[in-house]
């Protein structure tokens, strides 16, 4: 019908003509819209698809490739009996999401079951509505790891993060040395062999999809990582033990300000220990003190004293200047050198043999003998004993002490260095100088690390004992060790004696350097010593700093010395694998020691000290384990008796549970059974977990139960880390 | 007169049947790549139940006499109307709209077909020789006739379904001869509602610019009066009603203007269907290797986002295949609708064609994050037997219209 439809159309023309017409002109209008928009939208995919490509390839990417860090183990630490010192433990960092927790008093109740915190705590987590990761507990056991994971009313943010603990704590801390949070070793072994132990990290891509879940990807590479190496030390955690246990008496006896002790096996130089007091505790990272964590035997440098006389003596007589038997005039106790200071004995001799002067430690006869053998000389011997240079021990920081040239030496100098002032040592120096003589006059490298090992404990490199130079003849090391006994049975080192072995030692008491001034108020007082004579196997180096309760060597350091050899000598380890009652003294008593194991060690001392013995308490407040000697053993009156408690550390008859957590399961029940343990078993694999923990004390005999797991899907490791 | 079937199969366009048959192949292997990654599930196979199910339903249509359509119109949309409230009482949730009937194991969204239905009864009163669209009784008439299944979805509520109708409203009253002030009389208040929700002046500006349009076109003084306060009411109520909503709600709306704002919850599809499109380069990473759609990045990808599967793992390539075939499709229906005899088939096609376009473009503006995500479905591609069975019906129209747009009324 014409009139219709409105917008200036011929009205005279046919409807549906009409109708066609003005469709035809609408289609345009239309059509035109239409491919606008047509175009919009491929330019809009042009963009981008194609220009912004790059940077949507590179979205996708990051969105659903992973980069999946595979951590290799960071070796282990041994000691030289596989003890271990040094482990890594997963651990458990556990966190509350407010939005995945159902019920909040209910996951409360559950979770402060599990892990003993305070429920109200957990609620308060839970109720948080500002963040959705509130940690509440760390350091939590991995074995506590399934139950945390399958709560009933919730779920809780997981996070397993490898920690290294040191199961001995503080024994030996600054020799292991430490770890900074980002794993990397900064002191002691830790740094120093970090690149072995760190290992090589892999890396493996993964794929995750759109609900954060991971999936093993094809043709996506993977990189293992290479573990790191294990390392057997060197140090024997019960010479550890012992000597940072006498140690401290020592330094508390004494009111020193710290002290050091070095156990070496002159042979081969390895040190069997080497305690530092202060100590410091590696497992808590919380409290950082530097003072603690500083391994003075390499690092405090002191001037060495009547030590030094070794030196002096040993070139006298291994320049043939000298015999033993030869007189030296000891000037009646006061010797006035070209500048007028004078050099004094604190007991006045006159005209003794060069032993003598040794035995009684004449500053005076020193003077004269060094005068003999020369300013050159001299520095050449001391040089050669290792003064003045690192003894090259495989430890990050050393000092290398002082020794001045001859060149800049003044008058004065030859007389001073004879009797140890003028130039300055490090423990370690001194105890290696000692070894040298011990060692028929062979200066050896002193070292910690014995073996590298991988993680099943088979040897990678083994490192053997590195001669560095001969320093004296053989003969004149001979002749050095006599007259050393000699200062231990009958001259300064007389508290140091253990009766029925032969110790050679020597004392030294020296004046500590205050701004340039030698004061006679601060000393340094130590006792180098080495047993048995006929064939030296220890060598204990004594010092202690400051020490205000008596400040002589042969009364602060040689009874320490003594303390520790006595210990040694009764232990049952690798040195004292000889039956105590062979090398105890005075074992030809005639009364039989009762037998108290088993009665508190109060009451046994007491009773003990009325049988008319000297009873000797390493451990207080416990039952009395065994003592040394052994009941029934005969006696003579009075001898000591050395009183042990059961415990880790210092008693060979428990066991410390080894590691076995990571090894398949057969390798694991060889390595409890070769230390006499048995085990219980669970599953079949690779160990997961194990009780007791590594590191723990146990019975010989004791059960370890393992939970195994297999390992079909190599990815099912990382699958279960939340 | 008598025409054999053979014949009528013989005289199917062939540029709307063939890429129609291939969208809906290419839709077919999309949801089969979307799906492959999840586990005991039968997407592929129902959607291929619904295809052939489909197919039945256009043949029907397509071999159904010449004048069918013309005389049920007003019965299929009563019982559209009939459908929509039945699913207001006892309807079934699904995905947040409460669009579904249950019939025997298969879900259906009547509001689907209550677009045809609508676009049918709308033909059929604006080719009345007795409406008058200079008349603004009949427009309001005609209406009257979109509002009421309007409402009934706002009710569901379906947004997006709802928009759809609105917007098929505006190309039908075009073609059905309606003034450009008409048009923009009904489409200011719209313009002028998105914009309220950006900002007082854009609102105010728009508002202003419009009515001035309006009078220049128009010439009247009380009707341009008429709109300006209608257009200023519009503005200020959205105003109202955006700051009244629930900040989620708000917070949908700021994310479609800045998707980057909340990459986890509201703006992530958006953003994971960027990411998907976008790497896919030229040609695509290849057929079952886009690794956002195999890694599932997009949650529901074989519903509304299904055009990021020839997007991504065809590229740029695969998706201007997509878009030029519904291009053939579109323009070839506008065509046909400028070939029409008669005004009733004319405006029919006009509006199938309409629901196609608007469906495309909305659905692909979403996936490009040109528009919000509102969920509307791309036709013959998307997972779910009601749009494939509707968008299926409205081909079949098409092909049928064009056997008969040489037969007068």
């Amino acid at each position: 019908m014409p009139g219709m439809y409105i917008g200036g159309i011929d009205e005279k023309e046919e409807p549906s003509v009409l109708w066609k017409k003005q469709s035809i002109r609408r289609m345009y209008v239309v059509l035109t819209v239409f491919l606008v928009g047509f175009v919009l939208v491929v330019v809009r995919f042009y963009q981008i698809q194609i220009i912004d490509h790059e940077k949507y390839v590179d979205k996708s990417r990051t969105m659903h490739k992973k980069r999946k860090i595979l951590e290799p183990r960071r070796g282990k630490l041994y000691d030289r009996h596989m003890m271990t010192l040094a482990v890594n433990i997963p651990q458990v960092t556990v966190a509350v999401d407010p939005k995945l927790v159902k019920n909040p008093k209910e996951f409360a109740e559950e979770l402060s079951s599990i892990l003993g915190i305070p429920r109200s705590m957990v609620l308060r987590a839970c109720q948080n509505r500002k963040r959705r990761y509130i940690p509440i507990a760390s350091g939590v056991p991995i074995d506590y790891l399934s139950r945390l994971r399958s709560l009933k009313n919730g779920r809780l943010a997981l996070e397993v993060r490898v920690k290294r603990r040191y199961p001995f704590g503080y024994h030996a801390s600054q020799i292991i040395g430490r770890l900074n949070y980002k794993k990397c070793g900064v002191s002691g072994l830790e740094e120093k062999y970090n690149e072995v132990l760190a290992g090589t990290p892999g890396y493996q891509i993964v794929l995750r999809d759109g609900r954060g879940r991971l999936r093993p990807g094809i043709d996506v590479p993977r990189v293992d990582p290479i573990d790191g190496q294990c390392l057997q030390l060197t140090i024997d955690l019960n010479y550890q033990a012992i000597a940072e246990e006498e140690l401290r008496k020592g330094v508390e006896r004494a009111g020193a300000r710290a002290g050091m002790c070095i156990i070496v096996q002159p042979r081969s130089g390895e040190i069997l220990s080497m305690a530092n007091y202060p100590v410091a505790d590696p497992n808590n990272s919380a409290s950082y003190d530097s003072i603690a964590w500083k391994n003075r035997s390499v690092i405090d440098q002191f001037d060495p004293g009547s030590t030094f006389k070794i030196v002096t003596t040993s070139a006298a007589l291994d320049l043939g200047l000298m015999d033993r038997d030869d007189r030296i005039y000891a000037e009646e106790g006061t010797l006035t050198l070209e500048d007028g200071t004078k050099v004094r004995d604190d007991h006045p001799l006159g005209t003794i043999t060069v032993e003598e002067a040794l035995t009684y430690s004449s500053n005076i006869a020193m003077v004269k003998l060094a005068r003999k053998i020369g300013a050159r000389k001299m520095f050449e011997y001391a040089r050669n004993f290792g003064f003045g240079v690192r003894t090259g021990i495989d430890l990050p920081v050393e000092y290398s002490g002082s020794l001045p040239t001859p060149a800049n030496w003044d008058p004065t100098t030859l007389p001073r260095i004879a009797f140890g002032y003028g130039l300055s040592a490090t423990a370690l120096q001194i105890a290696m100088a000692y070894a040298a003589i011990a060692n028929n006059g062979l200066l050896m490298t002193p070292f910690l690390v014995k073996r590298r090992l991988t993680h099943d404990r088979s040897i990678i490199e083994e490192r053997t004992a590195e001669p560095k130079r001969q320093v004296i003849k053989p003969e004149t090391a001979s002749v050095m060790r006599e007259i050393l006994e000699s200062v231990v049975s009958k001259g300064t080192g007389k508290s140091a004696a253990i009766s029925g072995i032969r110790i050679g030692g020597k004392t030294g008491t020296a004046q500590k350097l205050i701004n340039g001034v030698y004061t006679n108020r601060k000393h340094i007082a130590s006792f180098v010593g080495f047993f048995p004579l006929e064939d030296p196997r220890i060598l204990i180096l004594v010092v202690l700093d400051e020490p205000t309760n008596g400040y002589y060597g042969s009364a602060v350091a040689a009874p320490v010395f003594r303390r520790i050899a006595l210990r040694l000598i009764n232990s049952t380890t690798d040195f004292t694998r000889t039956p105590p009652q062979e090398t105890v003294p005075k074992m030809s008593g005639d009364i039989p020691l009762p037998d108290y194991t088993g009665i508190p060690a109060r009451v046994g001392l007491k009773w003990l000290r009325l049988s008319g013995f000297t009873p000797v308490l390493f451990q207080n407040r416990q039952m009395i384990y065994n003592t040394v000697p052994a009941p029934g053993s005969k006696c003579e009156a009075g001898m000591e008796v050395q009183i042990n408690r059961r415990g880790a550390g210092t008693d060979m008859n428990s066991v410390v549970m080894p590691d076995v957590t990571g090894l398949p399961l057969r390798q694991a029940v060889n390595v409890l059974s070769a230390a006499q343990l048995q085990a219980r078993i669970t599953g079949s694999g690779i160990i997961r977990s194990q009780r007791p923990g590594a590191g723990s004390a146990v019975r010989p005999g004791a059960t370890c139960v393992l939970r195994a797991s297999p390992v079909n899907n190599p990815l099912a490791e990382f699958l279960r880390v939340p | 007169m008598k025409t054999n079937h053979t014949s009528i199969v013989r005289q199917l366009d062939v540029l709307i049947l063939l890429p129609a048959l291939l969208l809906l192949a290419i839709g077919l292997v999309s949801i089969y790549s979307a799906t492959l990654s999840i586990p005991n599930q039968s997407f592929f196979e129902r959607q291929v139940i619904w295809a052939l199910m489909g197919i039945a339903i256009a043949l029907v249509i397509i071999l159904s006499p010449p004048r069918s359509i013309y005389y049920s119109a007003y019965i299929w949309y009563w019982l559209a109307i009939a459908a929509l409230l039945t699913v207001l009482i006892a309807g079934k949730t699904v995905g947040g709209n409460a669009g579904w009937l249950r019939i025997g194991s298969f879900g259906i969204q009547p509001s689907e077909f209550g677009k045809v239905a609508t676009v049918m009864a709308l033909a059929r009163f604006l080719s009345d020789s007795s409406t008058r669209l200079n008349d603004l009784r009949d427009v309001g008439k005609a209406l009257g006739l979109l509002l009421l299944p309007w409402v009934l979805i706002a009710l569901q509520p379906d947004f997006g379904t709802g928009l759809v109708y609105l917007i098929i409203f505006i190309p039908v009253m075009f073609w059905a001869g309606a003034e450009m002030f008409l048009i923009i009389f009904l489409l200011s208040p719209v313009i002028v509602g998105i914009l309220a929700v950006i900002g007082l002046y854009p609102f105010l500006i728009a508002a202003v610019l419009l009515v001035v349009i309006f009078y220049l076109l128009h010439r009247d003084l009380g009707i341009s009066l008429f709109v300006l306060v209608l257009n200023l009411s519009v503005g200020f109520g959205t105003q109202y009603f955006y700051n009244a909503l629930p900040e989620y709600q708000r917070e949908r709306i700021a994310v479609f203007l800045d998707p980057t704002r909340d990459p986890l919850s509201a703006g992530y599809n958006v953003i994971q269907s960027k990411v998907a499109i976008g790497s896919g380069g030229w040609f695509g990473k290849g057929f079952l290797h886009g690794t956002q759609t195999q890694l599932r990045f997009i949650p529901e990808q074989w519903t509304d986002f299904i055009f990021c599967v020839p997007a991504e793992e065809f590229g740029f390539f695969g998706a201007v295949v997509v878009i030029v075939l519904f291009l053939i499709i579109i323009t070839r229906g506008f065509y046909l609708a400028s070939q029409c005899d008669s005004p009733f088939t004319s405006i029919l096609v006009v509006g199938m064609v309409s629901i196609l376009l608007a469906h495309v473009f909305i659905n692909i503006g979403m996936t490009l994050g040109l528009l919000p995500v509102i969920g509307i479905p791309l036709p013959l591609m998307s997972y779910g037997g009601s749009s494939l069975l509707s968008t299926m019906i409205i081909l079949g129209i098409l092909l049928h219209s064009n056997l008969y747009k040489h037969r007068s009324e």
